[in-house]
C-alpha cells in the first residue's frame, strides 16, 4: 500500500479509503447492505493490505454502519493505528433539529457518533452537504468546537457548490477556527464535473480530495448493460446512472477496451485513472463484495500512460450537476 | 427606460448597458467590423435618447480607439456625472514586459491610459478583464482600492472566471477592508448558461450586480441557425464560443417560434430571458444598428411568461466552459 498525507495536514492515509456505506443492518431501501458478519473478511482483507482509512455517515442505515464499523476496527487494530472518519448532515430523527448543520445538532451528533463507534474521536468529522438553513458561522463555530473537545482531530466538507464550500472556509479563518481540510466529492470517469471549479481550488488551497463513486456506481467495472442487484433496486443509484442513451456508454466501451488490450480489470484502470487525478488523496472504495477490495488495492500500483489517459477521457461530455 | 442599482450598491444604471466594443478604428485592433466615429455617434446618440446611461468599453477594444470614441460622443451628449461609464484592464496594450495583466504597475499606468483616452478623470466601473494566474490576487486588488481611493474609480468589478477565484477575491478584500468587486461581467444567454451551475448562485448571495456580455450569442439567437455573417465570418474570439450543436438549433428555433407568436423579434425575446434573471442588472447589447438598440429597448418592457421560459430553457444542455481559460 503506498500513503500519503490528507491534503496539507500531516496526517498519513492509504491511498485508498475503505467506505462503510455497504455495512449494516439489512434494511428494505438496501437490500445490498452487508450485516457484521459478511462485513468482517471485509475489512480484515483491507487492514491486511495494508488501507488504514475507513469512512462511515451517521445516516448509514440508521448509524448501524458506524456500529460495525467501530466493532470490527477495535478487533483489527489499536484505535492510534486507524483514520477514522464520519459525516453529520443528515436526518436523524424525525422532528425539529433532528438534522442539519446547527450547533445543536453537532454537538449532539458528535457524541452519538462516538457513542456508537466506540470511540472517544474520529480523525476526520466532515459535513455531509451544504445547510442552506444555518448560518456558515454558526457550523464552523461549532466544529470548532467539536476539534477543542478533542473529538475530532481535522474536519472536513463533502459534496456543495465551491461558492458554499467557500463561505464555511472564509467564516473559520476570519474568526481564527479550524478549516476544512478535506472534499469528498463525486469523481468518476463518468463524471467530471468537479475538474470545473472544485479540483482547481482544492489544489491552490491544499485541501485533500477524496472521491466517492470512483466506479461511476459499478457502471465502470463491468460491459455497458449488465444489470446488478443494486443499480436495479437502489433508488438513489438508479436516478443517477438512468438515461439509456448516456453518453457514459462510449466512457464504458472505451475502458473495455483499454481492458482487453492490457489483461487488466475494468474496475482496476477506473480505479487507476482517479488516483492519478491531480490533488486526489484516496478514493473512497465501497466494498460489499471481495473482489472489489483487490481490485482497488491492485489499482494503486496500476500506471496508466498519457495516451491511455486521453483514450479514456476523450469520449466524455459535460453533464448536470448530480449527487448533491 | 428601467432602472436599477448595481448589485447591492447605490449606482443607479439602465437595464440595458451598451457594449462599446461595437465602435473603434477598423483598422486598430483585430475588430475589422467596428464602427468609426461618425457611423458609432448615431448609435450613441440614440441610446442616450432612450435613457440609456450605462456604457461598457475596454483598454484592449480597437486598440484603445474604442475608449477614445466612446469618450467624445458621451462627452457631447451631457455631462459626466450623469452617465455611468465602465472600462477594463488586463488585456496585452504593448509587447514586451508590463504590456498587459494585472500587475500593480499594469494597473496603475493602465488607468492613467484609459482616462487618457476617454478623456475624464474617472470611471464610474473598473473591471478586470479576467483572471491573471501570473500575479497574487492580493497585488491586483490593492492597486485597484489605491485607484478607487485616488478617485480614478468608483467602483471596481470582474468579469468571466471561476466563481472559486472570485469567491476568493471577494474574500481578499473584505478581509483587507479594500473596495471590493460589486458586479461581475460575464457570459449568459440562451445557448451559453453555464454560469447558472456557481457564478450566478455566488452573485445572488454577495449582492453581486450582474452584466452579462454576449446576451444574443454573437446574434446567433436572433436569426435563423446557419446564417452567415460578416462578423460570423470574421470574428476569430466568436468562432471558439459557438459549435453546431443540435439542442442549441432546437433553442434558436423556440425564440423564433415565441417571437412570431408574440410579434416581437427573436433578439427581444432573447434579451428578455436574461433581464428576467433576478440577479442580472443589465445585459451588454453591442449595437452595429440602430435597430439592435431598437429591439433591446423593447425587450426592457417584454415581460416572458413562465410557460414561455419553460420552453426556451428546456432543451439546453450543459456544456464545457467557454469565454475565459
Amino acid at each position: 500500500m503506498h500513503y500519503t498525507r490528507l491534503g496539507r495536514t500531516g496526517l498519513e492515509v492509504s491511498r485508498i479509503c475503505f467506505g462503510c456505506m455497504s455495512f449494516g443492518t439489512v434494511l428494505d431501501e438496501r437490500p445490498w447492505i452487508l450485516g457484521l458478519d459478511d462485513a468482517r473478511p471485509l475489512f480484515r482483507k483491507a487492514w491486511d493490505a495494508g488501507i488504514n482509512f475507513y469512512d462511515t455517515a451517521n445516516v448509514y442505515a440508521a448509524g448501524t454502519s458506524e456500529e460495525i464499523t467501530g466493532t470490527i476496527l477495535k478487533e483489527l487494530a489499536p484505535r492510534e493505528q486507524v483514520v477514522l472518519a464520519t459525516k453529520v448532515f443528515g436526518r436523524m430523527r424525525q422532528g425539529p433539529n433532528g438534522q442539519g448543520l446547527s450547533r445543536v445538532a453537532i454537538l449532539h451528533e458528535i457524541d452519538a457518533s462516538l457513542k456508537r463507534l466506540g470511540t472517544d474521536y474520529v480523525d476526520l468529522y466532515q459535513i455531509h452537504r451544504f445547510d442552506p438553513f444555518t448560518p456558515a458561522e454558526e457550523t464552523m463555530e461549532a466544529l470548532n468546537d467539536v476539534v477543542r473537545a478533542g473529538k475530532a482531530r481535522y474536519i472536513g466538507a463533502s459534496s456543495m457548490f465551491v461558492w458554499q464550500f467557500l463561505k464555511y472556509q472564509h467564516a473559520a479563518e476570519k474568526n481564527g477556527w479550524t478549516k476544512f481540510v478535506s472534499m469528498q466529492d463525486q469523481l468518476s470517469l463518468t463524471y467530471r464535473e468537479e475538474e470545473r471549479e472544485m479540483l482547481p481550488l482544492c489544489r491552490v488551497d491544499g485541501i485533500a480530495v477524496l472521491p466517492w463513486s470512483p466506479l461511476g456506481g459499478g457502471r465502470l467495472t463491468r460491459s455497458w448493460g449488465e444489470q446488478t442487484k443494486r443499480n436495479t433496486t437502489d433508488r438513489y443509484n438508479k436516478t443517477m446512472y438512468a438515461d439509456p442513451n448516456s453518453p457514459d456508454r462510449d466512457v464504458v466501451n472505451a475502458l473495455e477496451v483499454l481492458s482487453k488490450s492490457r489483461g487488466v480489470s475494468m474496475a482496476q484502470l477506473a480505479m487507476a485513472w482517479v488516483l492519478q487525478v491531480k490533488g486526489v488523496t484516496a478514493p473512497i472504495v465501497g466494498a460489499s463484495i471481495m473482489s472489489h477490495v483487490d481490485d482497488a488495492i491492485a489499482a494503486v500500483d496500476v500506471k496508466l500512460s498519457d495516451d491511455e489517459i486521453k483514450a479514456l477521457e476523450a469520449p466524455y461530455k459535460s453533464k448536470v450537476v448530480t449527487g448533491f | 427606460m428601467k432602472y436599477t442599482r448595481l448589485g447591492k450598491t447605490g449606482l443607479e444604471v439602465s437595464r440595458i448597458c451598451i457594449g462599446c466594443m461595437s465602435f473603434g478604428d477598423p483598422k486598430r485592433g483585430n475588430h475589422e467590423w467596428s464602427l468609426p466615429e461618425e457611423e458609432s455617434r448615431p448609435i450613441i446618440r440614440k441610446a442616450w435618447e432612450a435613457g440609456i446611461n450605462f456604457y461598457d468599453t475596454a483598454n484592449v477594444y480597437s486598440d484603445g480607439s474604442s475608449e477614445e470614441i466612446t469618450g467624445k460622443v458621451l462627452k457631447e451628449l451631457a455631462p459626466r456625472d450623469q452617465w455611468v461609464l465602465a472600462t477594463k484592464v488586463n488585456g496585452r496594450m504593448r509587447p514586451g514586459p508590463n504590456g498587459q495583466g494585472l500587475s500593480r504597475k499594469a494597473i496603475l499606468s493602465e488607468i492613467d491610459n484609459s482616462l487618457r483616452r476617454l478623456g475624464t478623470d474617472y470611471v464610474d466601473l473598473y473591471q478586470i478583464h479576467r483572471w491573471d494566474y501570473q500575479v497574487p490576487i492580493e497585488e491586483t486588488l490593492e492597486a485597484l482600492n489605491d485607484v478607487v481611493r485616488a478617485g480614478k474609480a468608483r467602483y471596481i468589478g470582474a468579469s468571466s472566471m471561476y466563481a472559486w477565484q472570485f469567491a476568493q477575491a471577494l474574500a481578499v478584500s473584505k478581509a483587507n477592508g479594500w473596495a471590493a468587486f460589486v458586479s461581475m461581467q460575464d457570459y449568459v444567454n440562451l445557448i451559453y448558461r453555464e454560469e447558472e451551475r456557481e457564478m450566478l448562485p455566488l452573485c445572488a448571495a454577495e449582492g453581486i450586480g450582474v452584466i452579462p456580455w454576449s446576451p444574443l450569442a454573437r446574434g446567433r439567437l436572433t436569426r435563423p441557425w446557419g446564417t452567415q455573417t460578416a462578423r460570423s465570418e470574421t470574428d476569430a474570439f466568436g468562432k471558439t464560443l459557438y459549435k453546431d450543436d443540435e439542442a442549441d438549433k432546437t433553442i434558436v428555433e423556440a425564440v423564433a417560434r415565441i417571437a412570431a407568436t408574440r410579434g416581437v423579434t427573436p433578439a427581444q425575446v432573447a434579451t428578455a430571458w436574461v433581464l428576467q434573471k433576478p440577479v442580472v442588472t443589465a445585459p451588454i447589447i453591442g449595437a452595429t444598428k440602430l435597430s439592435h438598440l431598437d429591439d433591446a429597448i423593447a425587450a426592457v418592457d417584454l415581460t416572458l411568461t413562465a410557460e414561455e421560459i419553460a420552453t426556451l430553457e428546456a432543451p439546453y444542455r450543459p456544456k464545457a466552459v467557454q469565454g475565459f481559460s
